[in-house]
């Protein structure tokens, strides 16, 4: 495992680190939506308005307020995505009834993961505009992944 | 658009340009379906003189709407044997309409060898043997044309798989730059077009103008708060330009809906290196473009241009299904072999989704091994040399799995499923299954619904609300297909109600009429109504809207799902 902090500048590096995951510590008992405003740097109107996919161990979060994260859990942080499809991945979706069997998966779970860490990866719009505040909080990656 | 050009093909061609009559009032998907519905003998051969090819703009096309050119084919399909539309963006729609044709309508057929190009201008046709063109692919056939006609008129052409007549052909469209790199791809409308001896069509609005709405200050008032709409909201005006439809491989494999290597796998492990963050990082840093718009009007913008390290041109940025279909499906994930087919099957004129699909189909089938670059190459390769093999996978992923004794093929009424697995996205398979037109994603694609009350308000917490929501987004769609608009609009419309205000405004304005939601709903059954009739008297049945039955056997990691919405509750869909 490798720390990465403010010093880090590698552009096309972190791109790619970003969306295979990494290693972000999160608090005990710390909600989803908590996380969020924690790591990001947002408000929670923000929030709403940034980060309509929540995707958690391969299944749709529509509840972060209330989902407390664990040890080795996969959080993955989007925009709103095009397309029929993309619209039912969003979180409380009108059209959610389309994706009933996109649940949590144990698969999804990282158990390689360090205590009190979880794998957090960051797509598209998020990635672009919350590059450098994951940076400046800090994180680690796997150093065979470098 | 009050006249209609018809074209009759035989050994002395023929046109006549008539009254819209009957057809008044509608366009796109809309026209050209009442139109194969009403002239079309169903139990025709596709590629028989019975059958009919169909042009259409859409209904707000070649006018300053934004966004507004889109181009309907329709026709009976070699590939599925039910109605088709299939739709593209490039330039010609807008210069079409702009002319003032309604529709272009193709008939009879020509003498087996002989080719044309249809030359349509404001005050004239014409209908000249295509003998410089014959037996080019799409890229050398623009080129000739566009040196002897200029670079002001839009060209739609087929491609040597088209000529060769193969049920996968696509037809091309120019984009802005006169390149031939939008598709009426799904269907093989290309072989349809051969059939009638037609291999291009040359477009020229030189002397016409924009077409004027009704009541201008209203238009350029709804016109204004609509772009407005599009651009505030996140997915048109952030996320689609930005990184284009590929922006969804990510999320889409994050869900575990990401079909891999033949839909054996609902996940692709090294999805990073194809993903649309990568893709539009790679297209920049290369100097290439990751925000450009199909066609002129287009104010989302989320097309691209692909170019080599050397920044040489490749293709234009290939769309989330494309990527899909060359890369994961295949177990591929280099982009630049992914672009390069991208190309071949816009050079040689063929579906990227069927392609794909179908090298899927053939790499299980032992042909080549998934993640091999070279050999899936080398078979998009074989259907441009027109080989026996090239022959057999231009054919599509059905014909390909059943000369290779393959179960697993993922096709529905013989045409291959789009980029979600329908085992954890249950809600897509319902629409893959019922549609008139084979799997197809973006019959469904429109997902205003519920603000739209299109069809009713639908509880979708109800265990039946993916049945119903199929129902209504089928409807939704019918309908903004007729109007020429992209469907990516349907974002700013779910979120933003003052942006389908704008919508219908903008629509009435237009046309001086005073529409309301009912009005489209009842529009989209018509047209629902038109395709799924015409198949029922082609001879299919409920039974065929099904998926393939491995779906509903084979459990697909990472949530262990098959599809389990029941035949019973598939033949709802229409029960309106
Ligand atoms: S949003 Fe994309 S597909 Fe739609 S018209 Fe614009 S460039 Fe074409």
């Amino acid at each position: 495992m490798k720390f990465i902090g403010k010093e880090e500048s590698g552009s096309l590096i972190l791109t790619m680190e970003l969306q295979k995951g990494v290693l972000v510590p999160c608090l005990e008992g710390e909600t989803v939506t908590a996380f969020i405003l924690r790591v990001l740097n947002l408000s929670r109107e923000q929030m709403e308005k940034e980060v309509q996919t929540l995707i958690l161990n391969n299944g749709c979060v529509d509840e972060p307020e209330v989902r407390q994260l664990i040890t080795g859990d996969t959080l993955v942080l989007s925009g709103a995505m095009p397309g029929l499809v993309g619209a039912m991945l969003r979180s409380n979706s009108p059209i959610k009834a389309m994706r009933t069997t996109i649940s949590e998966t144990s698969s999804g779970r990282d158990e390689s993961v360090p205590e009190g860490m979880i794998r957090l990866k960051l797509f598209n719009t998020v990635l672009t505009d919350h590059k450098r505040d994951l940076v400046n909080c800090g994180f680690y990656i796997d150093e065979e992944g470098r | 658009m009050d006249k209609i050009l018809r074209v009759r093909m035989s050994s002395k061609p023929e046109y006549s340009v008539e009254e819209v009559g009957d057809y008044a009032g509608i366009g796109g998907r809309a026209l050209t379906s009442k139109v194969i519905f009403t002239e079309v003998p169903p139990l025709c051969h596709p590629l028989g003189p019975e059958n009919k090819l169909v042009i259409a703009p859409g209904l707000m096309s070649g006018s300053a709407a934004a966004i507004s050119g889109r181009l309907s084919v329709g026709c009976k399909s070699p590939l599925t044997g039910t109605i088709k539309e299939s739709n593209a963006g490039g330039q010609a729609a807008q210069v079409l309409a702009r002319i003032g044709y309604a529709a272009i309508i193709l008939e009879g057929e020509s003498p087996e060898g002989k080719l044309y190009t249809l030359v349509v201008k404001k005050d004239s046709v014409e209908i000249v043997p295509a003998d410089d063109i014959k037996g080019l692919n799409n890229y050398a056939a623009v080129e000739k044309l566009v040196a002897k006609y200029g670079d002001k008129c839009a060209y739609m052409s087929i491609g040597t798989a088209g000529e060769r007549k193969m049920a996968n052909s696509s037809i091309a469209v120019t984009d802005m730059e006169l390149r031939p790199t939008r598709h009426c791809g799904r269907g093989g409308v290309g072989a349809v077009m051969a059939s009638k001896g037609i291999k291009a069509l040359v477009l020229d609005d030189a002397g016409c103008s924009v077409r004027k709405p009704v009541n201008d200050e209203a238009f350029k008032a709804a016109n204004k708060e609509f772009i407005a709409g599009i651009k505030k909201h996140a997915v048109s005006g952030q996320g689609l330009p930005a990184y284009g439809t590929n922006v969804l491989s990510n999320v889409i494999n994050e869900a575990g809906g990401f079909p891999t290597n033949n839909f054996t796998k609902g996940q692709f492990d090294k999805v990073h290196n194809i993903s649309g963050e990568t893709q539009a990082e790679t297209e920049t840093s290369r100097g290439g473009l990751a925000t450009h718009g199909c066609h002129r009007g287009c104010v989302i913008q989320c097309s691209g241009t692909y170019v080599d390290k050397e920044g040489n041109y490749v293709t234009k940025q290939p769309e989330y299904e494309t990527v899909w279909a060359h890369g994961a499906n295949c177990g591929i994930d280099d982009l630049d072999a992914i672009a390069r087919m991208d190309r071949m099957d816009d050079d040689f004129g063929l579906d990227t989704i069927e392609m794909g699909a179908t090298i899927g189909v053939a790499m299980e089938a032992g042909l080549c091994e998934f993640g091999d670059v070279e050999g899936a190459i080398k078979l998009v390769q074989e259907v441009g040399d027109g080989t026996p093999l090239g022959r057999i996978l231009g054919s599509g992923a059905a014909v390909t799995a059943k000369t290779f004794g393959i179960e697993r093929a993922p096709v529905v009424k013989g045409q291959a499923m789009p980029a979600y697995d329908p085992r954890p996205i249950q809600g897509i398979g319902v629409t893959y299954a019922t549609t008139p037109m084979g799997a197809d994603h973006t019959a469904g694609y429109a997902i205003a619904t519920n603000i739209l009350k299109v069809g009713g308000f639908v509880d979708p917490l109800k265990p039946q609300g993916q049945i119903e929501l199929s129902r209504n987004l089928q409807i939704a769609t019918a309908a903004i297909d007729s109007t020429g608009m992209c469907l990516f609009i349907a974002f700013p419309i779910l979120d933003q109600p003052e942006t389908f205000n704008a919508f219908v405004d903008l629509i009435n304005a237009f046309h001086g009429l005073s529409l309301t939601a009912d009005d489209v709903t009842a529009l989209g059954k018509n047209i629902l109504t038109w395709e799924r009739e015409f198949n029922k008297r082609a001879g299919f049945t409920k039974e065929h809207d099904r998926l393939p039955m491995y779906f509903k056997r084979e459990r697909l990691a990472p949530h262990d799902a098959i599809f389990d919405v029941t035949d019973e509750e598939l033949d709802q869909v229409f029960n309106w």
